[in-house]
C-alpha cells in the first residue's frame, strides 16, 4: 500500500506541488515542461489531491519513457465543482485503442475511480499525447481554502 | 418626505391583505394597487405610476416572471421585488434575469420588508439569505454567475468558429477539458448549445 498523500503535498498546494514535480522532471528528462493553473485554488480532499499528484507523476515518466516530445504543458483546471489536469506533449502519440496496460494507466484509473474520477487519453500517431484527468471537488474544508 | 408608490400583486387575497396591512401603517408608503395575476399586473402597472412592485412568482393566467419581462418590454420604470415562497435557483434565477431588483420570502420579518422596498426603490439588489446561497450555490456553480477569463478564452475561440479539437489544440488541454468548460458555460448563460451559448456572450457584451 502506497501512503495516501504523497509527501509533496504535506508543505504545498497541489498546483505548487505539480510546479516542483515539472520543474524536476524537467531538469532529469530535458524536456520543457509549463504549468498552467487556471479557476480558483481550493484545497481539496487529500485523496483526490494525492490521486491527481500520482496521475501527474506517472503522467510525465510516460511522456519521457515513450513520447520523444520536445515540450510538456501541463493545465490544471479548477472549476467549482470539478478539478481537471491535462498533460499535453508534443511526442510521437499513439493510438490509444492499442493501450498495452504498459503505461501504467490501467492503474492510474484505478486510484482516480477511488475518488470519483476518470482518465481520458487522447492521442494519435504523430499528433502527440493529452492526459486529461477529472476529478470532482468536493466542498470546501472548514478555513482550508485558499 | 418621498412616499413610495407600491404595486402588491399576489394571487392570494389574504397576502396582498397582509402587505397592504405591513405597508399602509406606515406614511413613507403608498399601496396605489393590488393585482391577482401577472396580466392584471401589467394593465394596472401603466395606470398608476406604482415606484415598486411586490410580485408573487407562481399565479395562474401569467406569473410574475412573464410580467416582468412584459414590464420591462413595455419599457416600465417600477422597480420588482419578489416575494415569494420559493428560494429554489429554478425560481430564483429566471426572475432575477428578467430584471427582478430584489428577492425575498414570504417568512420575511415586517422590517426586512420595508427595508427591502426602500433598497430597491433606490435600485439596491436584495437578496434573501437563502437565495443568495441558492445562488451561488447554482449548478455546483460557488463563484455565482460569472464567467471566468478561462471560460471567456474558449468561447471566444468557438465563436471564431473553433471545434472542441481546435480549440484544444489551441489552448494545449484535451478535448474533455474543453467539453467540460461548455458545459459550465452553458450552465451559467442558461443555454443548451454552443450556438446560444456564443449569441447570449454577444448580447450581454462578454465578447465583443
Amino acid at each position: 500500500m502506497r501512503a495516501l498523500r504523497p509527501q509533496q503535498l504535506e508543505q504545498a498546494s497541489l498546483p505548487e506541488a505539480i510546479g516542483t514535480l515539472a520543474r524536476t522532471w524537467s531538469a532529469e528528462s530535458a524536456i520543457a515542461a509549463d504549468l498552467e493553473t487556471t479557476g480558483t485554488v481550493v484545497r481539496a480532499a487529500p485523496g483526490t489531491e494525492a490521486a491527481v499528484f500520482r496521475a501527474a507523476q506517472e503522467a510525465l515518466a510516460n511522456v519521457a519513457k515513450h513520447a520523444q516530445a520536445a515540450k510538456v504543458q501541463i493545465t490544471l483546471t479548477y472549476l467549482s465543482d470539478t478539478l481537471l489536469l491535462d498533460v499535453a506533449d508534443d511526442g510521437t502519440g499513439f493510438d490509444p485503442g492499442d493501450e498495452t496496460g504498459g503505461y501504467g494507466l490501467a492503474g492510474m484509473r484505478q486510484r482516480l475511480s477511488r475518488v470519483g474520477g476518470t482518465l481520458t487519453v487522447e492521442s494519435s500517431p504523430g499528433a502527440g499525447t493529452i492526459l486529461n484527468v477529472s476529478v470532482p471537488l468536493a466542498e470546501p474544508l472548514e478555513g482550508a481554502s485558499r | 418626505m418621498t412616499v413610495i408608490r407600491l404595486l402588491i400583486v399576489d394571487d392570494h387575497p389574504i397576502m396582498r391583505d397582509g402587505l397592504r396591512g405591513v405597508f399602509s401603517g406606515d406614511p413613507g408608503f403608498e399601496v396605489v394597487g393590488e393585482a391577482g395575476d401577472g396580466a392584471e399586473a401589467v394593465r394596472l402597472a401603466q395606470r398608476v405610476e406604482a415606484d415598486v412592485i411586490l410580485m408573487d412568482l407562481r399565479m395562474p393566467a401569467m406569473g410574475g416572471v412573464e410580467a416582468i419581462t412584459r414590464l420591462r418590454e413595455l419599457g416600465h420604470p417600477a422597480r420588482v421585488l419578489i416575494l415569494t415562497t420559493y428560494d429554489t435557483d429554478r425560481d430564483v434565477l429566471p426572475a432575477i434575469k428578467a430584471g427582478a431588483t430584489g428577492y425575498l420570502l414570504k417568512d420575511a420579518p415586517r422590517d426586512e420588508l420595508i427595508r427591502a422596498v426602500h433598497a430597491a426603490y433606490a435600485g439596491r439588489p436584495v437578496l434573501a439569505p437563502s437565495v443568495a446561497s441558492a445562488l451561488i450555490g447554482l449548478a455546483g456553480d460557488r463563484g455565482g454567475d460569472a464567467l471566468s477569463p478561462r471560460e471567456i478564452e474558449v468561447l471566444r475561440l468557438v465563436a471564431d468558429g473553433a471545434t472542441n479539437q481546435a480549440a484544444a489544440r489551441r489552448l494545449l488541454v484535451s478535448e474533455t477539458t474543453i467539453k467540460t468548460h461548455l458545459l459550465h458555460i452553458y450552465t451559467k448563460l442558461g443555454v443548451r448549445d454552443r450556438a446560444s451559448a456564443v449569441a447570449t456572450a454577444y448580447k450581454r457584451g462578454l465578447l465583443s
